[in-house]
C-alpha cells in the first residue's frame, strides 16, 4: 500500500508546524459571528436587477411560478436586526429525522419513527464569546410500523447510556445539524446569483446533478442561520436558476408557520428535497427530505428529515447559562 | 497515554502555539489518512494534497474541529473525503504551501491513475452527506453515535442517511457491474460495448 514518502512526510510536518507558529491568534469565528449582525448592504432594487440579469439569457427554464416567487423573496427579504455589544443572536433549530431499523436487513420491512431535537445556540456580536448552545431530545409521538415504538424507546436509552450530557452540545463552525463544508465560507461566497449557482455546482458527484448537489448546498446555508441578508438574497436569486425547480406545495406548515416548498427531485427520484420559504416576507422557514413513494412502513410524503429555523436577539441576561 | 488522550493533549498546546505538538498529531494520522485518500482521488500526489490541505483546513478551522472520544481521526476522515470531492479547488487556498512538498517518487507517469476499486469508485458518486456517514460507519467501523458525534448531526440522522447511503451505493455498484459484464459479453462476441 502506498504512503507517503519520507521527504514527502518532513516538508509537511514542516508546513505544519510552521503555520502553527506564525498564527497570530486572531479567531475566525470572530469575524464569522460579527457578519451575523452586520446588515444588509445590498438593496432591494440592486437584488432585483441582479436577479432579472441572471435570469436574461440563461437559457434555463425554472417554473415561472418558482422564480418568480423566489424574486419576491429576495426584494422582501429584510435587513437583519440591529445587534449591539452585549446581545447575542438566539438560534433554534427545531428539527425531526427519521431513524429507522429493518427486522430482517430489507427495505421492505423499515419501521422507523420521528426522533425530534431542539438545539439552541447563542452567538455574540463581539466574538468574545464562543457559539454556545444545547439540545434537547423532546418525546417521539410519530412512528411507523409495529415495533417502532419500542425501537425508539431502545434509541432513547442508548442515548442515555452512550451520549450521558444530552445538552450543551456545541454545533460544528456554521453548521446546525447540516454537513461539515469545509471548503467554502460564507462570506467567501460571490453575491451575484449566476455566479453562486455556478460556485455551488462546482465538485458535483457523478450520481447527483450539479443542481442537485447545489440545492443541498443551499439549503445548507440558509438552515445554517449565519446566512445575512444579503447572502439569502443571493441563494434566493440562485434557487429561481435551477431548472428543474418545482413547487410542490403552496402552503406548507413548519414549526408553526407557514409557506411554499420549493422543491426538487433527488437522484434516485423517489425523494425530494424541499425549501420552504415565506415569499411575502422573504423569510427562510425551513427544509424538508420527503419520501414520495414511501417505503416498507413509511408512508408516501413522510418527511424523513425537517428543520425549522427561528433567529432572534437577546440580551446576556436572559441567557440560560453564561456562553463565554 | 493512549493515542486518543495525545490527539486531545497535543492539540491543546497546538493552540498555545506549540508547533511540535500539531506536527505529532499528523504523525499519528497521516499514514491512515493518505491511504483513505488515494482511493478517493486519481493520482497519488492529488492524495498527498488531500492530506496536506486536512491539516491546514483543521488549523484554519480549529475552532470548529470535533473529537470522538478524544479523537480528532474523526473529523480529519470527514474533511479529507470533501476536500477529495475537488481537490484542485480545496489546493486553492494552500498552493503555496502545498507546492514545498516534494512530488511522488518512483511513479513512473504521474497522469496515471490510482485504481481503488469500484467500491470506491461508486463512493465517489455519493452526496458528501452520504460519504460522511458511509466512510465513518462502514470503513472506520463506528457506531450511529460516534459519527453522529463526529459530524454534530442526531443518531437518527446518521442511521436515515446510511439507509439511503447503501441504497445508492449498491445502485451504483449494481450499475456499474451491469456496464462491465456487457462490456465483457460485448467483447467475447466480437462486437464494440
Amino acid at each position: 500500500m502506498p504512503s507517503l514518502t519520507s521527504p514527502q512526510r518532513d516538508a509537511l510536518r514542516d508546513v505544519l508546524i510552521e503555520t502553527v507558529e506564525l498564527t497570530d491568534g486572531s479567531r475566525r469565528s470572530a469575524q464569522l459571528v460579527r457578519r451575523l449582525g452586520a446588515g444588509a448592504l445590498a438593496s432591494g432594487a440592486i437584488v432585483t436587477a441582479l436577479i432579472a440579469g441572471s435570469l436574461i439569457g440563461t437559457g434555463t427554464t425554472p417554473s415561472a411560478e418558482a422564480a418568480e416567487l423566489l424574486t419576491m423573496a429576495a426584494v422582501r427579504t429584510a435587513d437583519d436586526m440591529p445587534i449591539t455589544a452585549g446581545q447575542y443572536m438566539r438560534i433554534e433549530t427545531r428539527a425531526e429525522y427519521l431513524a429507522l431499523t429493518s427486522s430482517d436487513g430489507s427495505s421492505d420491512q423499515m419501521i422507523g419513527y420521528l426522533s425530534p431535537q431542539v438545539n439552541t445556540v447563542f452567538a455574540s456580536l463581539d466574538g468574545s464569546s464562543e457559539l454556545s448552545g444545547e439540545t434537547v431530545y423532546p418525546e417521539p409521538v410519530t412512528f411507523f410500523g409495529a415495533g417502532a415504538r419500542a425501537f425508539a424507546q431502545a434509541d432513547s436509552a442508548a442515548r442515555v447510556l452512550e451520549d450521558a450530557p444530552s445538552s450543551d452540545n456545541t454545533p460544528m463552525n456554521g453548521e446546525l445539524g447540516g454537513s461539515q463544508s469545509p471548503i467554502w465560507d460564507l462570506p467567501a461566497l460571490p453575491g451575484d446569483p449566476r455566479q453562486l449557482l455556478d460556485r455551488l455546482r462546482e465538485g458535483a458527484v457523478e450520481g447527483a446533478s450539479p443542481d442537485e448537489e447545489a440545492f443541498e448546498r443551499m439549503s445548507d446555508v440558509l438552515s445554517s442561520g449565519r446566512a445575512d441578508a444579503e447572502l439569502r438574497q443571493s441563494v434566493y436569486g440562485a434557487l429561481a436558476l435551477i431548472p428543474d425547480l418545482t413547487i410542490v406545495e403552496d402552503s406548507v406548515a413548519l414549526d408553526g408557520r407557514t409557506g411554499t416548498a420549493f422543491s426538487l427531485a433527488t437522484f434516485e427520484g423517489d425523494n425530494r428535497h424541499d425549501i420552504i420559504l415565506d415569499p411575502s416576507t422573504g423569510k427562510f422557514i425551513g427544509e424538508r427530505l420527503v419520501t414520495v413513494n414511501g417505503f416498507g412502513a413509511i408512508p408516501a410524503g413522510t418527511a424523513m428529515e425537517s428543520t425549522a429555523v427561528t433567529m432572534s436577539i437577546v440580551d446576556a441576561s436572559t441567557l440560560p447559562h453564561r456562553v463565554d | 497515554m493512549s493515542e486518543i488522550e495525545s490527539d486531545a493533549l497535543d492539540w491543546a498546546k497546538a493552540l498555545a502555539g506549540d508547533g511540535v505538538a500539531f506536527a505529532r498529531i499528523f504523525d499519528r494520522h497521516q499514514d491512515r489518512l493518505f491511504r483513505h485518500s488515494i482511493g478517493l482521488v486519481p493520482t497519488l500526489d492529488d492524495a498527498r494534497d488531500v492530506v496536506g490541505i486536512t491539516f491546514l483546513e483543521a488549523w484554519r478551522r480549529r475552532d470548529a474541529v470535533r473529537f470522538v472520544d478524544g479523537s480528532l481521526l474523526p473529523w480529519l476522515l470527514v474533511t479529507a473525503t470533501h476536500s477529495s470531492r475537488n481537490v484542485s479547488r480545496a489546493a486553492r487556498r494552500y498552493r503555496q504551501l502545498l507546492d514545498r512538498i516534494p512530488a511522488a517518487a518512483d511513479v513512473p507517469d504521474p497522469a496515471d491513475r490510482f485504481d481503488a476499486g469500484p467500491a470506491m469508485d461508486a463512493l465517489r458518486t455519493l452526496s458528501s452527506a452520504h460519504q460522511e456517514v458511509i466512510v465513518l460507519c462502514i470503513f472506520e467501523g463506528m457506531s450511529t453515535a460516534e459519527a453522529a458525534e463526529a459530524l454534530g448531526i442526531a443518531a437518527g440522522t446518521v442511521k436515515s442517511r446510511l439507509h439511503w447511503a447503501r441504497r445508492r451505493l449498491a445502485h451504483r455498484i449494481s450499475l456499474d457491474s451491469s456496464a462491465a459484464s456487457f462490456s465483457r459479453a460485448a467483447s467475447i462476441n466480437g462486437r464494440t460495448a
